[in-house]
């Protein structure tokens, strides 16, 4: 099932839960009110009204027993009164109230008329009782006083308080009962409100795990194929189960590794093929310049011969054009051999520690002659000792030094000054001289093979010199290039990369 | 001055071969130069055999032989195998070996291996690296 429908139906599940419970909340608060009401209308004002009239019940029959043993006081006649007229009236009026508000078959409706009866009986009989202690020339009204009180009144005294005390009891018990009832609703309620919700918890919480799980352990899944790849691995896939988001996102992942192994495969033979070119293309140039030079050489040694053993039989316009010819042999000579050594460069790609002040001073001691003939200065810094070729990294320092003391400046000693900078992944290093300097529209051009930028009269040299600075720079993984002005110098700037493993 | 009795030319390019032998009359170092264009030509003139094949006793046994090492079919390391199973009737007194490109030191390495190689240098010879020759092998 598709996670989303599996949320929605857990989260229904525990919606439905807490619509139960709170019906259940609603029945078990009208039930409750419900009671309440029935114990404020019917229950609580019927015990005040009994608890009351049992007290006046009380008092009345002390009054009428005291009066007919002598009590004449005023305030007794008139509380006598006053229960009669008020408190009687009153308790009748209630207990009408409450009879007629009961049902026609409920029990204490027949005990609440029959003692409305008595009550009124009771009203009468003591009216009667008073008329009869107020006439006054009545003889012995004491004695039928009495008798009236030993007869009628304690009968319907003892009477009513029976009738009380069986209405009260009555009605105790039905509260008792109510209260019960509502004991066991609450109860049963509470119960089903607890099996519900445990149920519910219990449903939401395997629901969640189930999912959780079922989530992290494909995301997990997902996770660990992406890093294997990322490790090289192409070749990983994902078992896609069902049809969910997540089988779904393991099916997209499937494709994308397709699609990737496809594009690297490709990528990789079309590497593999520019680099089988590229290894032809060198062998091409080594055995080509390789191959040139015998002929070459062929020819220069029979031009030379001819030079030195007919030199005799050959008039002037002859010897220029021998000349012309064994310059311009020599000369490709010359080339070749610089096209050779140029494809020859890193073909020993071997990376070892090299310390630079030790080539510098190697450098400086070949070329002894000439500084000191053209009476050259050479400083360098405290250089870096660095992962290279050892034998391209003299090559590189050689030209430019050469290139210095070659192109100087009529009139002044050559000055070249090799300083280095530390660069936080490179080494920048800056050559100067003091020599005839070039316009900025060549900067990029001297790097290119064989490009110069003087006649061959005034400069020796085939301009391979920068061309292989620049390969061997290249190889270093850094770049080279200058800043000059017409007649101020030129400076060199070249960076090598600091942690070279391999070419 | 003493000279080399014969000089024996092996070498594939006829010019070079007609070169090396105008430097060497030039320094005057020989009495004999027979130059051929292959290793297999070399191997029977040293042989008598071939286009050779004549006295069956008596070897030409040149002072020295000039070798060079790209060659068709038998290159100069190729002749060298087959020269040392030569009697020791047959071979030459000396041999130099030339080099086709400049002084490739894997070459260099190799003809240092054979005790029958006396020397190794560039082509082409020149008057004055013939005398000096003349000088190592004949004092």
């Amino acid at each position: 099932m598709k996670i989303s429908h599996k949320l929605i139906l857990a989260f229904g599940v525990l919606i439905l839960v807490l619509l139960v419970e709170i019906v259940l909340n609603q029945v078990i608060s009208n039930r409750a009110t419900q009671t309440y009401q029935t114990l404020q209308s019917e229950i609580n004002p019927a015990v005040t009204i009994l608890n009351k009239y049992e007290g006046i019940n009380k008092e009345l029959n002390l009054l009428i027993s005291n009066r007919v043993n002598g009590d004449d006081r005023i305030s007794s006649i008139n509380r006598i009164k006053g229960i009669v007229e008020v408190e009687l009236t009153y308790i009748v009026t209630e207990l009408t109230t409450l009879h007629d508000a009961l049902a026609e078959d409920h029990a204490n409706r027949n005990h609440l008329a029959t003692l409305i009866a008595n009550t009124d009986d009771l009203i009468h009989t003591t009216i009667k009782f008073k008329d009869l202690l107020n006439i006054k020339e009545q003889e012995n009204k004491t004695d039928l006083a009495r008798g009236l009180y030993n007869t009628d009144f304690s009968n319907l005294t003892y009477s009513i308080d029976k009738s009380i005390k069986q209405l009260d009891i009555n009605y105790n018990r039905a509260f008792e009962s109510y209260n019960n009832e509502l004991a066991d609703n609450l109860k049963s309620v509470s119960r089903i409100i607890l099996f519900t919700g445990a149920f519910g918890v219990i449903l939401a919480i395997i629901i969640t795990f189930q999912i959780t799980f079922s989530i992290s352990r494909s995301i997990h899944k997902l996770k660990v194929a992406a890093l294997k790849m990322s490790k090289g691995n192409l070749d990983e896939r994902i078992k896609v189960k069902g049809q969910n988001e997540l089988a779904e996102l393991g099916s997209a992942f499937n494709k994308m590794a397709n699609a990737l192994k496809k594009s690297f495969t490709a990528q990789e033979k079309q590497i593999e093929e520019i680099q089988s070119v590229n290894k032809e293309l060198e062998q091409f140039v080594y055995v080509a310049s390789h191959d040139l030079q015998e002929p070459l050489r062929t020819m220069t040694s029979y031009i030379n011969l001819i030079s030195e053993l007919y030199i005799d039989q050959l008039d002037n316009n002859a010897l220029k054009y021998m000349t012309h010819v064994e310059d311009a042999s020599a000369r490709m000579k010359t080339l070749i051999k610089d096209l050779l050594d140029y494809s020859k460069i890193g073909k020993e790609k071997t990376v070892t520690t090299v310390d630079l002040n030790a080539i510098i001073n190697e450098i400086l001691l070949d070329h002894e002659l000439i500084i000191k003939d053209s009476n050259a200065t050479v400083v360098f810094d405290p250089l870096p000792t660095l992962n290279g070729l050892q034998m391209e990294l003299k090559q590189l320092f050689q030209n430019l030094i050469n290139n210095g003391l070659k192109f100087r400046k009529e009139g002044t000693d050559p000055y070249i000054e090799i300083t280095v900078e530390e660069q936080s992944d490179f080494w920048l290093f800056k050559v100067k001289d003091n020599g005839i300097g070039m316009d900025e529209k060549y900067f990029e051009r001297v790097f290119v093979i064989f490009q110069r930028l003087h006649n061959r009269n005034d400069y020796q040299g085939t301009g391979i010199g920068l061309s292989i600075c620049k390969k061997i720079v290249d190889m270093h993984k850094g770049e080279i290039w200058i800043e000059s002005e017409l007649n101020k110098g030129c400076t060199f700037y070249f960076t090598i990369f600091k942690k070279l493993k391999t070419i | 001055m003493k000279k080399f009795n014969t000089i024996l030319l092996i070498d594939d390019d006829q010019a070079t071969n007609e070169y090396h032998e105008i430097i060497i009359n030039l320094a005057g170092v020989a009495n004999n130069i027979h130059s051929v264009t292959s290793g297999q030509e070399g191997l029977d003139y040293l042989t008598s055999k071939g286009n050779y094949n004549g006295q069956e006793d008596s070897y030409p046994q040149p002072d020295l032989i000039f070798l060079d090492i790209n060659m068709p079919a038998m290159n100069g390391f190729e002749f060298m195998i087959e020269y040392d199973k030569l009697d020791a009737s047959q071979k030459g007194r000396h041999i130099v070996v030339m080099l086709t490109s400049s002084l490739n030191p894997d070459d260099k390495a190799r003809a240092a291996d054979n005790n029958n190689i006396k020397d190794f240098m560039d082509k082409p010879l020149s008057k004055a690296m013939v005398l000096e020759l003349r000088e190592k092998f004949l004092p």
